[in-house]
This record gives C-alpha cells, sequence and structure tokens, in this order.
C-alpha cells in the first residue's frame, strides 16, 4: 500500500484545522439543544457533558401540553405547517408560471421583471417589516393567517423565480418546437412539457420556500397576535417571559421544531444542492 | 382565450379573491376594543386577566379583542403598530416603563389618562402613580400619561444551605455596606470553598451591557452612595462635584467584585437569566435580582405535578428553607437603603380608535378586584401599586414575600427616566455597565470610565 506523502498530510492536516473548529461552532448549539431536552429540570445546568440520568419527561410534557406556554403547542405547530406548506405551495405556483412565461413563452417585460427579481436581493427582508405590516394593516388582514402567507410568498418569489428561470433556460427548446409541431397548446406544453422537466428543481424550491416559512420569525409575530393564530416559532419567544425560564421545556420544543426542516432536507438534500445553485451562474 | 390571457385573468381573479376576503373582515358589527398585553409567566396571571376582560364583555357588551406577547416582543409590536398607524386601544408591557413610556408621553403619542388615574389617586400606595405622571412636550404639561400596574424593586437572594456547610450562621452577615460585600466576597467564599472544595463564588454579580439586572443593580448602589443624577424637574446634576465622586465610589464598589475574583468570569457578559442559572446551580452564594423570580422558580417547580415527586420535594425545601430573600445592608453613611421601584405601566395611543371604552377598561382593570388577582397570580414576582392590594394577607404568608414587602414598606424611590424621559436612552445604551466594563475588562482608570459615562449622559440628557 502506497503511504501519502507528506504534502498530502498536510494539506489533510490544514483541512482538519479549519474543519475542526467549523464542526464544533456548528454542532455546538445542536449539542445543547439535545443535553437540555433529554436532562431532567434540575440537571441540566449541572454542567456535564451528557445527563447522567437521560429522560424523555421534557417530550412528554411538550407533547401532553402540560406547561402553561405549551397549552397550544400542537395548534401552533399545526399553523406552522400549514402556513410553511402554502407558502410553498402559492411560491411555486408562482414562480413556476413566471419562468415558463419568461423563459420558455418569451413574454415581453420578462427581462425587466427578472432584474426586479435580482433588485429584490439588494433589500434586506427586515426593512420591509414596517411597511408589509402597514399594507396588511390597510387590507385589514392584521392578525389573520394570510397576512403571513402573503408575506413570507412576496419574500420567497423573487429568488425563486430567478431559480426556475436559470433551469428552465437549460431545457432543449427543440422539444417545446417539437410539441409544437405536434399542435400542443401553450397551456399542454406547460403541464405535459415543461413540468415535467423542471420538477427536480420544483422541489428545491418548494422546500425553500416552505423552511424559509417555517423559520420565519418577525413577519410572524408582527402579522399575528392571538394565541391560537401564531406559529410555534413566535410562541417559542413567551418562554422568554421573565428571567427564569424552563429551558429544558424550551430546548425540547426548539428541537421538536428544528427536526422536520431537517428531515425534509435530508430527504431532498439530492435536489437542494443540485438545484439551488442552478441561479447561481448565468448560463 | 390565449394562454397569456387565461393567465392575467387567473392572476386578477386571485387578486380579487385576496381582496376581497381583506375587506371582508371587518365587516362584523359588535363594537370591539382592542387590547395588547404581556403574557404572564404564570398560568395563574393570564387566567386572572382573562376573567377580568371576561367580567368586562359581560357588563359593557364590548368585545375585548385580546392578544398576549412576550415581553421581548412588546416595544418592537407597539413601536410597528406606531409607524403603521394601526395602534390598539390599550396596551401594557412589561418594559414599557424602562423604554418607551416616557419618550412616548414626551413626543405627544400617548393619551391623557388623568380623567381615570386621578379618582383613584387616594388609592395608590405613595410613589407608584407618579411614575405614570409624564411630561408631554407638544402639549407642554404633565399629567398621567400611563396608568400603573404593579412595580418591582431589587433584592438580595442567598443560599442558607451554602452558608451552613460553610460553617457560617446568617446572623453572621454584616449589617453595614463595607462589612456585607467584603464578607461574601471574603470569609463566606473562602470558607465555602475549603469546606466542599469547588469553585463557588461569593456573588453573582450582573454587568453584561446587554442585561437589565446589572443597571438595576449599578443604579441601586448608586443610590447607596446617594448620588442624584437628576432633580425633579428633570435638569441633570452631574456637572456637580460631590455627584461626580460619588460614581466614582459607585463604580469603585461596584467593580471590585469582579477585581477581587468573587463573581464568575463570565459574569461581565451575563444577560438576565444568567445570574438566575448561576445561581440555581449553586455556582454562586448570593445575587442580586429585580424582583423573586429566582425563589418564586422552586415555588413553582414544587407546585409543578409533572414533576417527580423528589423534585417537588427538593424544591419546596429549597423554597422554605434553604433561599433567603433579603434586603441590601445599610447605606455607607449608615442609614437604611431606600430602593428604587420600576413601576410598570400602560398606556393608550393617542390614535386609538376607541378611547372611551379604552379608558373604561383601564378603570376596570385598576378596581381591586380585578388588579388584585391578576398581581397576586404572578406569585410574589411583582407588588401591588395600590394601599389595598399591598395591605392583603398574601404578602405575609411566607417568608419571601414579606421580605419583598418590607422592603417596600420602607419606602422607595422612582428612576431618573421618570423626570427626564432621556434616561430611556441612557438604560437602553446601558452606559452604566459600559462603565464598569470599561474598568474590568479594558482596565481603563475608575474616574476616566466615570468621566466618559458623565459626557455621555451630558451628550443624551442633557
Amino acid at each position: 500500500m502506497k503511504l501519502p506523502g507528506m504534502r498530502a498530510v498536510v494539506d489533510e492536516g490544514k483541512l482538519m484545522l479549519v474543519g475542526i473548529p467549523v464542526f464544533l461552532w456548528t454542532a455546538l448549539p445542536i449539542y445543547h439543544l439535545c443535553l437540555f431536552a433529554f436532562s431532567a429540570k434540575d440537571s441540566a445546568f449541572s454542567g456535564r457533558l451528557w445527563p447522567a440520568e437521560p429522560t424523555l419527561r421534557n417530550f412528554g410534557t411538550v407533547f401532553g401540553q402540560k406547561h402553561h406556554f405549551l397549552v397550544h403547542f400542537w395548534l401552533q405547530l399545526g399553523n406552522s405547517l400549514l402556513i410553511a406548506v402554502a407558502v410553498g405551495v402559492l411560491t411555486l405556483l408562482i414562480a413556476t408560471c413566471t419562468a415558463f412565461a419568461i423563459s420558455r413563452l418569451k413574454v415581453p417585460g420578462g427581462r425587466w421583471i427578472m432584474n426586479l427579481s435580482l433588485f429584490t436581493y439588494f433589500i434586506p427582508a427586515a426593512f420591509l417589516a414596517v411597511p408589509m405590516y402597514k399594507a396588511m394593516g390597510v387590507y385589514g388582514l392584521l392578525n389573520n393567517q394570510w397576512a403571513l402567507i402573503l408575506a413570507m410568498v412576496t419574500i420567497a418569489s423573487p429568488y425563486s423565480i430567478w431559480v426556475l428561470k436559470q433551469a428552465s433556460d437549460k431545457l432543449p427548446y427543440e422539444l417545446d418546437e417539437a410539441a409544437k409541431v405536434d399542435g400542443a397548446t401553450p397551456l399542454q406544453l406547460f403541464r405535459l412539457v415543461y413540468l415535467p422537466l423542471v420538477a427536480p428543481s420544483m422541489v428545491a424550491i418548494g422546500i425553500y420556500a416552505l423552511i424559509l416559512a417555517w423559520n420565519e420569525y418577525l413577519y410572524a409575530f408582527l402579522l399575528l397576535s392571538n394565541d391560537k393564530d401564531i406559529t410555534l416559532a413566535v410562541a417559542l419567544g413567551n418562554f422568554l417571559a421573565a428571567d427564569d425560564s424552563p429551558w429544558e421545556l424550551l430546548m425540547t420544543t426548539g428541537l421538536i421544531y428544528a427536526l422536520p426542516p431537517a428531515a425534509i432536507y435530508y430527504a431532498f438534500r439530492r435536489y437542494m444542492t443540485a438545484d439551488l445553485t442552478a441561479g447561481a451562474v448565468k448560463s | 382565450m390565449t394562454f397569456r390571457k387565461t393567465l392575467l385573468l387567473g392572476v386578477a381573479a386571485a387578486f380579487a379573491a385576496v381582496t376581497a376576503l381583506g375587506f371582508a373582515a371587518p365587516a362584523a358589527a359588535q363594537e370591539k376594543l382592542v387590547v395588547w398585553w404581556q403574557k404572564g409567566f404564570y398560568k395563574s396571571e393570564d387566567d386572572a386577566l382573562f376573567e377580568a376582560v371576561k367580567k368586562f364583555e359581560a357588563k359593557t357588551g364590548v368585545k375585548v379583542d385580546l392578544s398576549l406577547y412576550a415581553p421581548q416582543d412588546m416595544v418592537p409590536k407597539s413601536v410597528a403598530a406606531l409607524d403603521a398607524g394601526t395602534v390598539p386601544d390599550v396596551a401594557y408591557g412589561d418594559v414599557y416603563d424602562f423604554q418607551v413610556a416616557s419618550k412616548w408621553a414626551f413626543d405627544g403619542r400617548l393619551e391623557d389618562l388623568s380623567d381615570v388615574i386621578n379618582p383613584l389617586k387616594a388609592g395608590f400606595a405613595p410613589n407608584t402613580a407618579e411614575t405614570a405622571f409624564l411630561y408631554n412636550d407638544k402639549a407642554k404639561k404633565r399629567a398621567y400619561y400611563a396608568f400603573p400596574l404593579k412595580q418591582q424593586t431589587m433584592h438580595i437572594q442567598y443560599w442558607i444551605d451554602m452558608l451552613k456547610d460553610a460553617g457560617i450562621k446568617e446572623t453572621d452577615i454584616p449589617k453595614d455596606w463595607k462589612g456585607y460585600w467584603a464578607f461574601w466576597c471574603g470569609k463566606a467564599q473562602t470558607e465555602s470553598r475549603k469546606k466542599t472544595g469547588q469553585r463557588i463564588f461569593g456573588i453573582g454579580h450582573p454587568m453584561g451591557v446587554d442585561s437589565s439586572d446589572s443597571f438595576y443593580s449599578f443604579l441601586t448602589f448608586m443610590d447607596a452612595h446617594n448620588v442624584k443624577l437628576v432633580d425633579d424637574n428633570g435638569k441633570l446634576l452631574v456637572d456637580d462635584p460631590k455627584v461626580r465622586q460619588g460614581l466614582i465610589n459607585t463604580v469603585k464598589d461596584y467593580t471590585e467584585p469582579y477585581t477581587k475574583g468573587c463573581t464568575p468570569p463570565s459574569s461581565t457578559s451575563w444577560k438576565d437569566p444568567d445570574n438566575n442559572v448561576a445561581f440555581h446551580n449553586r455556582t454562586t452564594l448570593m445575587t442580586h435580582n429585580a424582583t423573586i423570580s429566582i425563589a418564586a422558580k422552586w415555588l413553582d417547580d414544587m407546585n409543578n405535578a409533572t414533576l417527580p415527586q423528589t423534585e417537588r420535594d427538593t424544591a419546596k425545601k429549597n423554597y422554605e428553607q434553604n433561599i433567603a430573600t433579603a434586603g441590601f445592608p445599610n447605606k455607607p453613611d449608615g442609614k437604611p437603603m431606600v430602593y428604587r421601584a420600576a413601576v410598570k405601566v400602560g398606556v393608550m395611543f393617542t390614535e386609538a380608535k376607541s378611547k372611551a371604552r379604552g379608558k373604561e377598561f383601564i378603570a376596570f382593570m385598576l378596581q381591586e378586584e380585578n388588579l388584585t388577582p391578576y398581581v397576586e397570580g404572578s406569585l410574589g414576582r411583582w407588588f401591588p401599586v395600590t394601599k389595598a392590594g399591598q395591605a392583603r394577607p398574601f404578602w405575609k404568608q411566607d417568608k419571601h414575600r414579606l421580605a419583598v414587602y418590607n422592603q417596600f414598606m420602607a419606602g422607595t424611590v422612582s428612576f431618573e427616566f421618570t423626570k427626564n424621559y432621556k434616561f430611556t436612552v441612557l438604560n437602553n445604551e446601558n452606559v452604566w455597565a459600559k462603565a464598569v466594563n470599561r474598568v474590568v475588562s479594558e482596565k481603563v482608570p475608575v474616574d476616566k470610565a466615570v468621566d466618559e459615562m458623565i459626557a455621555r449622559i451630558k451628550a443624551v440628557a442633557g
């Protein structure tokens, strides 16, 4: 067996020097999340690396809605899911239609729309929070879950349009031409030719929009008010109502809340890495 | 019809549907009052509020649209509402008094509630409603631009059993200022470490810039040194050499536990929960805190049915036997401490839609039968602002509440921001903890750090 050369060992060592701190930096919060979630109330801050007697009791308290801050846990988790799915679906609908119209039908003004969607990158979403709040107030949508859904679709759409348009541009036009020769209408072209080909990119975009809405805090807490309407992300803020919070329950709820997006991401990671970078360079 | 036309029609129909959905919502005919309130830490707080709201609805026939928010969300949510012009009719937040109420009053954003407060004035304890008596620069007058609800002050909490384990009795704790801090920093810490072999610290001393505990504690130390930064008209007194010297003494005192190694090194960056956490895991023997949340945590645990009996028993022992709540020692001049109370206030914005009903709701909430269950629902974390509330047996039912009661009964003073609203800016910046950190972390001499602090006070509040 050929031993690695000195240069390879040094290169590997350099990578490890960067990789290990980055890994620790990333993994430490997750470790703390788990440590608290599996610790009994009074051992959470014991300073041990792992609880002496790990327990699932905190999960029982959360799932059983047995704490004052968790009385609407399932409802709020459902709200998060409903809003995230609605945002994912609506964003997909808008982005797919727009990308198809610009890329395949070559509608006039398409270039202008693409430039505008790129321009939105320059404005942080937080800057638009108050104007958005005001707009929703004018429409009478404050304290209505539609307000958050529409706001999140607004934020997610430009990037989604950009990525899908770039993915669409890569599809061979000969397929469209062949379909047209066979008498396909634009709607048939969209449904039978375009959608099957961009499906992997749509998965990536749908997940991107879904996770964006799932993790949203600022807009969710501004636009929603009632305890029964808010998302779980906002409800987690209630745990900080005093300087002596039930940290173990906060962390347990946080861990539960972090699992669905992580599971979705890993299930579809192939699409995420391949297709979210599709818009990175102009083809 | 072409595909493009179908698409355009679809988009137009979707927009129309969404708009119709939006405008259809306010069609309800019943009179509505929009109330934003801070979510309570305990279920009993929220239950008392819900009960009062229910009674108000039954009495008036008005539907109260009540939304509860986490404390850190109340100010940004209110500011967003003010910017957007969609304010609630009544709003209450625990940090309004510290951060925004006096500035909103100065800017003329708050409704004058004098007609609500004046008839109830006789029922308020001294130095409570005064916090709500704020200056409006637009109207060029002082009036009750807020309503007082409950109050807090600074307490000391220490582990009795840890002292006992170190061979020290509670009666050994000195009563004089210097002796008191020297005791925790010296004998208590040394003996405790010797007996346990653990790195226990005598004091949990909040110094983080991003913490309200640190500025509340610093200002309490400042009171102990008889430093007054403003007069009753809000005029700055920092040019007085005695004030400067008092501030130097305060910063020296406040930094000493750190420089002597009597507080955990991380306390320079502590946030509000950190002194609680250090105390609970017995890293510190004592700490100062702006409510009795530390003791109340154990009360909460001992009544928590989801915990195993062993943990509940431990919590009961901690609450009833092992933890003490106490006031500060006598001031350096030998006189007893007078504590600064932070009176928590609610407001009505000038842009509120239902002002008359809103005032009716505030007056209703301030009635003893509604206010008392709400304040007592916090299990001792908050103290009443009314004489009747303070006189209730609840405050003498256990040793922690009794200690709180005694501190308030000794008299209180108010924060600078009630006289000069710009002190809310200084508190938000936490110029106090910044000066402390200049000394302990950046090794700046105390007098230089104080001069910088005074310069900042003059720049902001001058």
